[in-house]
Parts: structure tokens; C-alpha cells; sequence
């Protein structure tokens, strides 16, 4: 069959460089405005259960002052949080829209555009650490509200931040990815997620577990590492070395990344 | 599935039902008075307790069905809760009321468990019926607003009744759950899903959206049931909080409930039981009257 000659100035095939630049920039824009559509009214919902918290953990500790390495019971825990906001919204931000693009059958229209992989990633990530980034900016605003100080570290409490975001950001997406209803999904959430984050140091410190096989298993989940991380860069006291914290973060971040970005690759349950 | 009334009328309707013997030839003896009685409406005494009966069953099978989720989620939730709880402030609150901590939180947890599920199950469901559009296979057919809001609250009840036990037996094997007082156990457990089951309905009613019912969550319920005395004695609070603590119905049940277990309380559970009844008293009514005259249900 014969293609007709296109008069002249109709597009042809679109040509870009080795980066889709306008397809990650569409996408992006896409993911934000939804991400607002989705989680807009609930902006202040994360600073609130954060400060309610708060009060909480405060009113129940009374004037007992659990030893926590310097900290007061609210500088420690405020910091712990902050992060546990920020990663959880990470995780929905990517997890419930890929998914709901996936039942919708609505996710075959990013599939088929002319984005690699890391293209498609790069904007479902960038997209996630914006509003979970605008998060943790309104929970540490009502932190701050209550008492807790600017942080020791600033660019530290970032490098902490971003890595933790991107983290749950990318597990987010594998999660998406492997489920099949919504079921599974917020069974991940509810059964393994949230109880990493909670377990994860984030509301009392290392040595309240108690020794032995609790306090390896503590140790192996890799939160703990962000969490402290964070809490040194906020209030300059740490449990564990930070370097070991920054490394942890960094190589943990990186692999779950690698992991999403090879099953978009590899289209595993997402091409036929 | 096959109590329906539809299926009742065609099974007995010769024009419908081929296996029917009635069209052909003579019918039986007494068959022309029942056939008579099953084609016109359905008549049923001052309740109608099928129809009562068939809307508890699809409330309740309608989160039996999601059970991970509806039951299993609140039970790890809660464990979390009090993992935190006692690991973040265990060494440094030993004692609440001459208890141990994690004995004086159990019967909390316990608490706010039942009442977010009973709040979550009638108001989800009425704001999922009302958004799908099967809302009016609720309306249409034969239950009056008592029958109504009676089934709603039970299913309500019922799944804040499962979540209790459930997360009350996986508790005892990490605390030890010992009953002071039975009665203040069961009645402020009943009170206080009943009553979250009504604010659910009275919610999900007004709800138009999903975020509504999100904002009502996050806005109201939880504040409410986290500082009501789940974490702490109310004795701890400084002064004005402490006499507006006493406006805090969710302070009430909380309090009544861990009587029950500990056998001891911040106010008298007499003035629990008095508050709950009042409260359902009020609720349910509100609820009733909004399902009366349908607003925001019926055109």
C-alpha cells in the first residue's frame, strides 16, 4: 500500500536526542496535576496525624523523661515523623497511580509512547518527590509549630529526605507493578510497609529493644538507617555512624530503583 | 441469594414458571388461595424481618468478603500501635493507676480498634452505594428507616465486635488481658460501636465524595479517639484540657471499657453508661430521621 505523500509541514515521525525530553516532561506534568487532583485535599492530613502524635506520645511520657541520648522525648520523635509522613506518601504517590493506571487500562497509553524505561520512571519519581516533598515541608512546619528547632544539617536532612522518598517512591512502583487488584496492593501496604516504617526507630531508639534476636532483626531492616540519618541531621545526635547511614541509604535507594527500572524495562506484568 | 422476593412471586407464577403446576389443569386444593396471596405485595407483620434480616447479611458479607482488609489490616495496625507504644515509653512509664503500661494501653487499643471499624463500615458503605448508584436497591424495596438504620448499626457493631476480639485474642498472647468487671466490658464494648456506627451512618449520609469521608476521618474521628485517654490517664492533662476531656464522649467509652479490664477509671463508669445511652440515644435518632425523610438519598 502506497503512503500518501504527506503535504508539506505535517509532522512527520517525531525526532528527539537520546532523551525524550517532551515525553518526560508531559509525563511529569500529567502526575502532577493528578498527584493534586488526588491528594490535594488531603495536604494537611499527614501534619495533623503528625501532630496529634505528638501530643500523644507527649501527654502519655508525662514528666518521666526516657533517656535518649541527650534528646528530649519530643526532639527525638519529631524527626521520626517527619520521615514516616514523607515515606508514606511516597509509596501512595507512586503505587496508587500506577495502579489505578492499571486497572483503568489507561497505563497502555504510556507504554506505547516513545519513552524508554528510565524516561517513564524518571517522571512517575520526580513526580512522587515533589508532593512528598511538599509533605514533609508541612509536617516539619507543625513540628517546628511544637518546638522542634531548625535542623543541625540542612543539606544532611535533604541528602536523608530524598534518598527515603525515592526509596518508597521505587518500592511504590514495584509494588504497583506486582499487585493485581487493590487488595494486594494495600496489603503490602498495611502488612509489610507500615510495619517497616513504624519498626524502624522512628518513635523510640535502638536500645528500648530488647537484646538478642529482636535487636538483629531491628537492625537488618534498612529504615532504621534512613530514620537515624535524618534524626542526626535535624538534631545532631546519632545512634549509629552516619557515614554507614549515608551508604546504607544511598546503595538501598539506588537498588530498588535498579529493580523498578528493570521490570519497566523488561515490561514484567505490565507488556503482554 | 434465592430469598429474594422476585424469585418468590415468579416461582409460583403459572405464567412465568413452567415447572409450575398451578396453570395446568385444576389446581389443588388450596393452592388458589396461596397463589393469590404470593402474587400480590408481600404482606409482613409491623417488621419486616426478612428484609432486616437480608440487609444485616449484605452488610456483613460485605466487609467478610475484604476480611485482610477489614479485619486482619486493624488487627497488625494495632499490634504496631502498641509495639511503639511500650518500646518508645514502657522503661520510662511504668505505671499508669499502679498498672503496668502495656496493661493500661491494651484495653485502649482495644477500643479504638472497634470504633474506626464501626465508623468505617457503615459510612464507607453508604458513601460507596451512593457514588456506585446501588444506593436504591437500599430504598426501593419494602424496609422502613427503623428497619434501616436497625441493620446498618448491627452490621456496624458486628464489625467493630469481630475487630475487638480479634485484636483482643492476638493481644493476649503479648499482654496480659484479665477481666475486672465482664458487664462494663460488653456494654461499653456494644455502646461504643453502636454509637461510631450511627456517627458512620449520619457521615456517610452527608458525604458526597470520598474526601469528605477522608477529612471526616482524619478531622474528627481520629483526633478524637487518640486524645480521649487511649495513651494516657486524662489526669495528665493540664488545665483547661482536662475539664473539656469530660465533653469527649469518645473519653467515656474509652474510660468505661478499660474499667472493665483494669477495674479501675477515671470517672465513675455509672456516668459512662449514662453518657452512651444518651449519645446513642441522640445519634440514632439523627440517623433515623435523616433516612426518614431521605436527605441526600432520596430526589
Amino acid at each position: 500500500m502506497t503512503q500518501p505523500v504527506p503535504p508539506s509541514g505535517t509532522p512527520q515521525t517525531r525526532r528527539f536526542g537520546p532523551v525524550n525530553w517532551l515525553g518526560v516532561q508531559a509525563l511529569l506534568a500529567r502526575e502532577l496535576i493528578r498527584e493534586w487532583r488526588f491528594f490535594g485535599p488531603s495536604i494537611l492530613g499527614p501534619a495533623l496525624q503528625a501532630s496529634l502524635f505528638a501530643a500523644v506520645f507527649r501527654l502519655a511520657a508525662g514528666d518521666h523523661v526516657p533517656n535518649l541520648g541527650g534528646l528530649s522525648f519530643f526532639e527525638f520523635l519529631a524527626p521520626g515523623l517527619i520521615l514516616a509522613a514523607v515515606m508514606q506518601r511516597a509509596f501512595q504517590s507512586t503505587a496508587y497511580t500506577i495502579m489505578f493506571d492499571k486497572l483503568e487500562a489507561s497505563l497502555s497509553d504510556l507504554i506505547g509512547a516513545p519513552m524508554s524505561a528510565a524516561e517513564v520512571l524518571a517522571g512517575w519519581l520526580i513526580s512522587a518527590t515533589a508532593i512528598s516533598f511538599l509533605i514533609g515541608v508541612t509536617v516539619a512546619l507543625a513540628m517546628i509549630f511544637f518546638g522542634l528547632g531548625v535542623p543541625v544539617y540542612p543539606l544532611l536532612a535533604l541528602y536523608f529526605a530524598l534518598t527515603a522518598i525515592l526509596l518508597f517512591a521505587a518500592i511504590g512502583v514495584i509494588s504497583a507493578i506486582v499487585s493485581t487488584k487493590w487488595d494486594g496492593l494495600s496489603g503490602k501496604e498495611t502488612f509489610m510497609l507500615v510495619p517497616l516504617v513504624f519498626l524502624s526507630g522512628t518513635f523510640f531508639p535502638v536500645d528500648s529493644v530488647p537484646e538478642g534476636i529482636w535487636r538483629t532483626l531491628f537492625q537488618l531492616n534498612p529504615i532504621v538507617y534512613y530514620v537515624d540519618g535524618f534524626r542526626y541531621a535535624v538534631t545532631g545526635t546519632a545512634a549509629t555512624d552516619v557515614v554507614t547511614a549515608m551508604i546504607v541509604a544511598c546503595a538501598a535507594t539506588l537498588t530498588l530503583i535498579a529493580i523498578a527500572h528493570t521490570m519497566l524495562r523488561t515490561g514484567y506484568k505490565l507488556k503482554a | 441469594m434465592s430469598t429474594s422476593s422476585s424469585d418468590k412471586i415468579e416461582a409460583g407464577d403459572p405464567a412465568t414458571d413452567p415447572h409450575s403446576t398451578a396453570g395446568r389443569g385444576a389446581p389443588p386444593r388450596g393452592t388458589r388461595r396461596r397463589l393469590s396471596r404470593t402474587l400480590g405485595p408481600r404482606s409482613f407483620g409491623p417488621v419486616n424481618w426478612l428484609g432486616l434480616w437480608s440487609l444485616y447479611l449484605k452488610e456483613v458479607r460485605r466487609f467478610w468478603n475484604v476480611a485482610t482488609q477489614t479485619v486482619a489490616a486493624p488487627v497488625i495496625t494495632t499490634l504496631l500501635f502498641l509495639a511503639i507504644f511500650t518500646l518508645a515509653l514502657g522503661r520510662s512509664v511504668e505505671t499508669v493507676h499502679g498498672i503496668p503500661f502495656a496493661q493500661f494501653l491494651a484495653p485502649g487499643l482495644i477500643m479504638m480498634s472497634m470504633v474506626q471499624n464501626s465508623f468505617a463500615n457503615t459510612s464507607s458503605s453508604l458513601v460507596i452505594s451512593k457514588i456506585q448508584g446501588n444506593i436504591i436497591d437500599v430504598l426501593m424495596p419494602p424496609i422502613n428507616s427503623t428497619e434501616f438504620v436497625t441493620a446498618y448499626a448491627a452490621a456496624g457493631m458486628t464489625r467493630g465486635i469481630v475487630v475487638g476480639l480479634s485484636v483482643g485474642i492476638v493481644m493476649a498472647f503479648f499482654v496480659p488481658v484479665e477481666i475486672a468487671h465482664l458487664w462494663a466490658v460488653v456494654f461499653f464494648a456494644a455502646a461504643a460501636s453502636m454509637m461510631l456506627a450511627s456517627i458512620g451512618m449520619i457521615a456517610g449520609i452527608w458525604a458526597d465524595k470520598f474526601d469528605h469521608m477522608a477529612a471526616i476521618t482524619n478531622f474528627v474521628i481520629t483526633p478524637f479517639a487518640f486524645l480521649s485517654g487511649t495513651f494516657y490517664s486524662i489526669e495528665r492533662l493540664p488545665a483547661p484540657f482536662y475539664e473539656i476531656a469530660h465533653f469527649n464522649p469518645f473519653f467515656y467509652m474509652i474510660d468505661g471499657f478499660r474499667y472493665g479490664f483494669i477495674g479501675q477509671s477515671d470517672t465513675s463508669p455509672w456516668l459512662g453508661v449514662g453518657v452512651m445511652v444518651m449519645m446513642n440515644a441522640i445519634l440514632l435518632t439523627v440517623a433515623w430521621r435523616m433516612v426518614e425523610r431521605g436527605w441526600k438519598l432520596k430526589a
